[in-house]
């Protein structure tokens, strides 16, 4: 085993067990051994597969995920200065809790695995009315406005954005995707959001489909 | 609860405060911070509906306020606080459970159930709801610092879930010397979409216990709502003492819970509150409250409740349609 892949093997297993601190020193061991920060990139990427196919599986809960999300942020802190230029390839989200709901657990692993997977994301945290998740993807020219939503409640402020959207002219121009436990497609499609997540794996992969769509780029 | 029989399937939906709220034309903040008006609501949702439990009390979120975390107040929807209220060990470790009369918010709660139980207590079921000890600690020290003490700081979850679960006992007697007759108490972040099994034996129980025990102790029926995808803690929640009923998600099918239980346990609910009771039409509500009497019914011991609380934008004729199924299906000696 080279250098290289012995530390990036020791990443991921650091991001598989949960350890933030761990893998942070990994990341930096790993810059300092000259490995292109993308290759880290791509094993953090799937070590995050890892914990994610074990969390489907039930050999993993929610602590777990949490901290292999906290271990992931902690790597791409020390990665981030080093992916200037490189970094957001992907797309740009804007990401929130709606109004009202200060649940963030789900939206925040989304952030990290987002991150993780090359998006740029700009998460104004919770309870965040629709037109600053409007006035915000505007002045940043987003792709995307995510939501999240864990009370049923506030969901209605979903398809609030998605009119606020509408009525600056942006339906179309600047994609809606949602996601949250009490959502579902047959919600999503109700309101006209252009995508549902169930879950970070989810998000990334309408995400892509998303910005392809937007940028005319393909299907 | 009391092992008697009844003449129908009784009905609870757990309505929370926004349907009362919006049924009487009032605000949610108004429901909350007003005895009279928290109490007027709730009678005018009995005459609507005529179900026959109301519950009422602090939700999870307003429990900083004992610690003087204020929360803010919508007219519309829940109380709403972004900051936990605990941010250090010391803090956690020094701070004592306060009188919940002493606490404005819980003052007009407990006002409210006697209000509510001096006019409608002969004939309905009063009951106090009493959020759950660890969705009281995800209030009280943030998700954050509950998942992190999961995996590397166990003392610090156990000292939350130590605070949390006195300041449950103090409430819930507060309701019940108000004139409540029952708690209902959910804890969806000791559920299985928080907690794996193991964690759940470790942390939550010996929480769940010491609360149910001191409400038994207090004269109270007990309602224990696991929450969030119950089927890998079914055996542990048996396992709970002091537990009158049992109310399950619709995450779980409630013919299997009937069979895995028993004809003798008590069971509520379990009407999808999403697809059904929100999205769904009156008749869409009929039908499933009919399957659930079907399924776990037949031998009484049954109370009619959606899977959760009542989203706060549930159309109030898919409410009066499940009292009415209840009526039509629920009739001993069943069809």
């Amino acid at each position: 085993m080279t250098n290289e892949q012995r530390v990036l093997e020791e990443l991921s297993q650091a991001i598989i067990k949960g350890q933030p601190e761990v893998a942070r020193a990994k990341t930096q061991e790993s810059l300092d051994q000259g490995v292109d920060p993308f290759l880290t990139i791509q094993a953090m990427q799937k070590a995050m597969g890892v914990v994610g196919t074990y969390y489907e599986q039930k050999r993993y809960y929610l602590t777990e995920m949490y901290m292999g999300a906290q271990a992931v942020q902690a790597a791409s802190e020390v990665l981030r200065p080093h992916l200037k230029g490189r970094a957001g390839e992907a797309g740009r989200i804007i990401l929130g809790t709606v109004r009202n709901d200060i649940h963030d657990v789900g939206k925040n692993l989304v952030r990290i695995v987002l991150e993780a997977n090359g998006f740029e994301v700009h998460d104004l945290g919770v309870n965040i009315p629709s037109h600053t998740f409007v006035e915000k993807a505007r002045e940043l020219d987003a792709d995307i406005i995510g939501m999240s939503s864990l009370m049923t409640i506030s969901m209605p402020e979903m398809e609030k954005t998605i009119k606020t959207l509408a009525e600056a002219g942006l339906a179309g121009e600047i994609l809606t995707m949602v996601g949250g436990a009490p959502l579902s497609q047959a919600f999503a499609d109700k309101i006209g959001a252009d995508a549902y997540a169930r879950d970070a794996a989810e998000a990334v992969r309408a995400a892509r489909s998303l910005v392809r769509r937007r940028r005319g780029t393909g299907a | 609860m009391r092992g008697r029989e009844t003449d129908f399937v009784p009905a609870e939906p757990c309505l929370d405060s926004i349907v009362p709220a919006r049924a009487a034309g009032v605000g949610v903040d108004q429901f909350y911070l007003d005895p009279q008006v928290c109490a007027q609501a709730l009678l005018a949702t009995h005459e609507m509906f005529g179900f026959d439990g109301i519950q009422l009390g602090c939700g999870s979120g307003q429990y900083p306020e004992l610690f003087g975390g204020q929360c803010a107040y919508p007219e519309d929807s829940y109380p709403i606080r972004e900051e936990p209220v605990f941010t250090t060990r010391a803090e956690l470790d020094h701070a004592q459970v306060p009188d919940p009369h002493q606490v404005p918010v819980f003052r007009s709660m407990i006002e409210a159930t006697r209000l509510l139980s001096g006019k409608i207590g002969d004939e309905v079921a009063i009951g106090a709801r009493t959020p759950g000890t660890f969705n009281v600690v995800r209030a009280l020290i943030g998700v954050d610092a509950l998942l992190r003490g999961l995996a590397t700081d166990p003392g610090l979850v156990h000292r939350a879930a130590e605070l949390a679960c006195e300041c449950l006992i103090a409430a819930g007697k507060a309701y019940l010397e108000a004139g409540a007759i029952y708690v209902h108490y959910p804890d969806a972040v000791s559920s299985p979409a928080f907690l794996s099994p193991r964690q759940y034996r470790e942390f939550a129980m010996p929480y769940h216990a010491r609360f149910f025990t001191a409400m038994k102790a207090a004269g109270a029926l007990t309602v224990y709502h696991p929450c969030g995808g119950e089927y890998p803690i079914l055996c542990e929640v048996r396992q709970v003492p002091g537990v009158d009923a049992y109310h399950f998600s619709e995450l779980v099918d409630v013919g299997v819970a009937r069979q895995i239980y028993g004809p003798e346990a008590v069971l509520w609910g379990n009407v999808d509150p999403h697809v059904t009771m929100l999205m769904g039409t009156p008749e869409d509500v009929k039908q499933e409250v009919a399957s659930i009497i079907g399924k776990a019914g037949r031998t009484g011991n049954l109370v009619m409740c959606l899977g959760c609380s009542t989203p706060g934008n549930t159309p109030l004729e898919n409410l009066k349609a499940m009292a009415q199924a209840c009526h039509e299906h629920g009739r001993y000696p069943l069809a």
